[in-house]
């Protein structure tokens, strides 16, 4: 068992394998040598981190990629096995909290079902259905925006 | 209550009970159905599918309030998220705000989309010509790689079985967009082979030969037209790669009679083939084809002028993004790709995200890009020995 703090403070006990997901803790672990003391996780918060653990506990026994080969294969596609779809149907701050929390826990496949949620977020979308989903400010000028369609037209469907 | 009210209120009664006791129970969904979908038309949000456009049914955009969160990825991690992205989206992902632009218009998406999609090899091919050529955006290279490319037959690159004056000849021929057509002409060869090889990305494509056959033509119809991949499994005993047929097709007597009553000038059109990867580790590595036209029969051949070979990509899926960016595949309008692309590129500091308003300030076009990249791609075919 391994014991992590929360930036506020909160304790976890967690299994050694379920916190070695992480690369990050696994890395902590091995320089501490001994298991029992505390792994302070400065920059992710309680909510945070029992969520990631909880990916962290359903994936404890999935191969961890070897090679980079083997990431660029999957890079292509955007699906999302069922578990991990229904895991990150929660709100926006929470899902790119999680985000970054698995690039600083350095948890490749938890960034990578991440990183695949927003993009099919995007996928599909207009311009001003991007802003919609993300709140996102337009600060582009009328001129300023179609001139970008203009530059663009070459990726239209014909 | 009114007379004429009372009579209305009882037949929309009446309505109802019919209504009812047609659908029993299932008037409940219906409704519900009928309420929600009426919801949807009223806000717009549900896009009926459209033969034209060819848009996929997309659900509800959920509007979300707080404050944005997409900007508070770091660089890298946005880029991981825009490499999953079709050029498509990307262009949408470029027009939502000022500092997601400065992301996408950023060599390093580019050149992290060529590896992934292209695989090493090609990616090698790419860094090179980079290297070689500075001043081309990553994601001119890009777009340089996913066009399907068209290859003259009086260009270099072809391997001609009795190249000689007496023989197979470059005329100029001013129905050709290029100008030039290798031609048999009114000459004959008894033994008629034409090839080339073509580096492509795996995928499925179609091969269309564009051919002109003249009116004294003969011994032409039994013509095979192929297409075939080396299948570095299996090798001779000099070790040379054996050749599997992809795709095949004769004209036949019929066919090249109807085409000289038209006007002798005809793209032949092959069956689709499907290019595999070329070995189970990197599946996007690209293959060599070896497109030829030959006749093995017993008849001399005569009338025949070649013109070039176009090469389609035909599973949806464009090269690789999900979009068609041909330049040669409705329309055969090379011209209006390139001044797009020069739009495209624009902008000479490209990390700059104000938009220059001319094309003017920049020495070279995709076409260019283009060139210099089958020049690497030859080079290497060269190097590797994959020269027929």
């Amino acid at each position: 068992m391994v014991k992590l703090t929360s930036s506020d403070g909160e304790s976890f006990d967690v299994e050694k394998d379920v916190a070695e997901r992480s690369v990050l803790i696994k890395n902590m672990i091995e320089d501490v040598g001994d298991a029992s003391t505390e792994i302070p996780i400065p920059n992710v918060t309680a909510n945070v981190l029992k969520k990631v653990l909880e990916w962290c506990e359903h994936h404890k026994s999935d191969p961890i990629a070897a090679n980079e080969d083997d990431t660029d294969a999957r890079k292509k596609s955007t699906d999302i096995d069922e578990w991990d779809q229904k895991f990150m149907q929660v709100d926006q701050e929470m899902l790119f909290e999680i985000i970054l929390a698995a690039n600083y826990l350095d948890i490749k496949a938890l960034l990578e079902v991440g990183c695949k949620t927003v993009a099919n977020m995007i996928k599909g979308k207009t311009p001003e259905e991007i802003r919609r989903t993300f709140n996102i400010q337009n600060d582009f000028t009328p001129e300023e925006e179609a001139q970008i369609r203009r530059e663009n037209e070459w990726a239209e469907d014909r | 209550m009114s007379r004429q009210s009372f009579v209305k209120s009882l037949l929309s009664l009446l309505l109802l009970s019919i209504v009812v006791s047609l659908f029993g129970r299932a008037i409940f969904p219906l409704a519900l159905i009928y309420f929600v979908l009426r919801k949807y038309r009223a806000s717009r949000a549900i896009i009926l599918y459209s033969k034209t456009r060819k848009l996929p049914l997309r659900a509800e955009v959920r509007e979300y309030m707080g404050p944005t969160q997409i900007t508070r990825l770091p660089v890298e991690i946005f880029t991981a998220v825009a490499v999953l992205l079709t050029v498509r989206d990307l262009c949408a992902l470029e027009s939502s705000c000022r500092a997601i632009r400065r992301v996408v218009v950023d060599d390093e998406l580019w050149e992290a989309k060529v590896v992934v999609e292209f695989g090493r090899q090609s990616y090698r091919l790419c860094k090179q010509l980079k290297e070689r050529v500075p001043q081309y955006p990553w994601k001119a290279i890009y777009a340089a790689m996913g066009l399907q490319w068209k290859f003259f037959c009086a260009d270099e690159g072809w391997g001609v079985i009795w190249r000689q004056p007496h023989y197979w000849k470059v005329e100029s021929s001013p129905e050709s967009e290029f100008g030039k057509t290798l031609n048999l002409g009114r000459r004959s060869v008894w033994w008629l082979h034409v090839f080339r090889n073509i580096r492509i990305a795996p995928g499925v494509y179609r091969l269309i030969w564009a051919i002109h056959i003249l009116p004294t033509a003969y011994g032409i119809a039994s013509v095979e037209f192929s297409v075939r991949i080396a299948d570095e499994n299996k090798k001779d005993e000099k070790g040379r790669p054996e050749r599997l047929l992809l795709s095949s097709t004769t004209m036949g007597n019929d066919v090249v009679k109807a085409i000289q009553a038209y006007d002798g000038w005809v793209e032949v059109e092959m069956a689709e083939f499907d290019i595999p990867p070329a070995t189970e580790m990197a599946d996007t590595d690209w293959q060599t084809i070896l497109v030829e036209v030959r006749e093995t029969g017993q008849s001399a051949q005569s009338g025949l002028n070649l013109d070039y070979v176009r090469l389609e990509r035909v599973d949806g899926q464009d090269p690789f993004t999900g979009i068609h960016i041909s330049p040669y595949s409705e329309h055969n309008n090379v011209l209006r790709l390139s001044d797009n692309a020069a739009l495209l590129f624009a902008s000479d500091d490209h990390r700059d995200p104000t938009l220059s308003s001319s094309a003017s300030s920049r020495a070279w076009t995709l076409a260019d890009v283009v060139q210099d990249l089958k020049w690497h791609v030859n080079k290497f075919e060269e190097s590797s020995g994959l020269v027929y």
